[in-house]
């Protein structure tokens, strides 16, 4: 009996268990929404289907923790006048969407939410698609536990890379959006992330770095870092 | 409001904080969470970073 005492004082002592629910222990069931989109995915890039979709950017993301990998592809209308900053009303809609995940259910809801929000009613503009925020994607699906919400995450950072894409693909370097990682070359918005991707996808030179990066003339202060990074990454990848 | 601290040895780098609550949260160039200077949101907004991390490697400090 004492025992028993003595383990449940323990256990009160433990200011935040660590569950797998939510940090407080609370709700942990999913929104009808989160199942809906879970079982019935919206815009998903099913086998073989990258063969035929057109589209004008891609982007990857993925958090090493828990092995997801989530790819977006985007078709955006390009502006009539490609020399303006801005786009007029109604230009540079994301016309169709497609993505592919190998997250859990909760990437799979909240990335199919999101690519409904950014096609709807025509398509939105990229640069309001932009502003979505983790917290918008949550509200459309009800709710989502509080553990799960970096898998909402994980959507939103694949859309961005792929609008990133998409900039680069049109020339649009200055519009280029850099976050967490470290920029090499400031002009055309080239960072380390940028490198270590093309090694992935094969690169091993400057030359072919710049065919895959669409960029044509490189700084030359910035081709001795860029180098060695490509370098780098392939003595880590392919050593 | 209320005060956090990131434990740098857990940060997986995973983004959400500044995803979430991009007035309180940034990446480093290593890509860890750091708290930025001036705070610009509100509590609920910072809690919501705080519970949603994947590691609890947000503390509030009381």
């Amino acid at each position: 009996m004492q025992n028993i005492k003595n383990n449940m004082q323990k256990n009160t002592k433990i200011k935040k268990p660590i569950d797998g629910r939510t940090q407080g222990g609370e709700s942990w069931l999913y929104s009808e929404e989160v199942k809906e989109h879970f079982f019935n995915p919206r815009n998903f890039m099913r086998h073989g289907e990258e063969e035929t979709f057109k589209f004008n950017g891609m982007g990857r993301a993925g958090s090493p923790a828990c092995g997801d990998e989530m790819v977006i592809w985007i078709q955006v209308d390009k502006k009539t006048d490609p020399s303006s900053a801005k786009a007029t009303e109604g230009e540079e809609r994301i016309k169709d969407v497609r993505w592919r995940t190998f997250g859990c259910g909760s990437a799979i809801a909240s990335t199919s939410a999101l690519s409904e929000m950014l096609i709807e009613d025509g398509g939105l503009a990229i640069d309001d698609a932009l502003k979505i925020k983790p917290q918008d994607i949550i509200e459309r699906l009800g709710s989502l536990p509080d553990r799960k919400v970096h898998c909402s995450v994980l959507g939103d950072k694949a859309f961005q890379a792929a609008a990133n894409d998409y900039f680069r693909n049109t020339g649009q370097h200055d519009r280029v959006i850099i976050a967490g990682s470290k920029v090499i070359d400031k002009e055309l918005k080239i960072t380390d992330k940028n490198i270590e991707e093309a090694v992935l996808e094969g690169v091993s030179n400057l030359e072919e770095l710049q065919k895959k990066l669409k960029i044509e003339k490189i700084n030359k202060d910035s081709i001795p870092e860029i180098e060695e990074l490509i370098k780098f990454y392939n003595e880590k990848y392919f050593d | 409001m209320a005060k956090v601290k990131i434990i740098r040895e857990k940060c997986i780098g995973c983004g959400t904080c500044p995803a979430l609550a991009g007035g309180t949260f940034e990446m480093d160039e290593e890509n860890i969470a750091i708290i930025k200077d001036n705070s610009t949101d509100d509590k609920e907004t910072i809690q919501m970073a705080v519970d949603s991390c994947p590691t609890q490697a947000i503390v509030t400090e009381e």
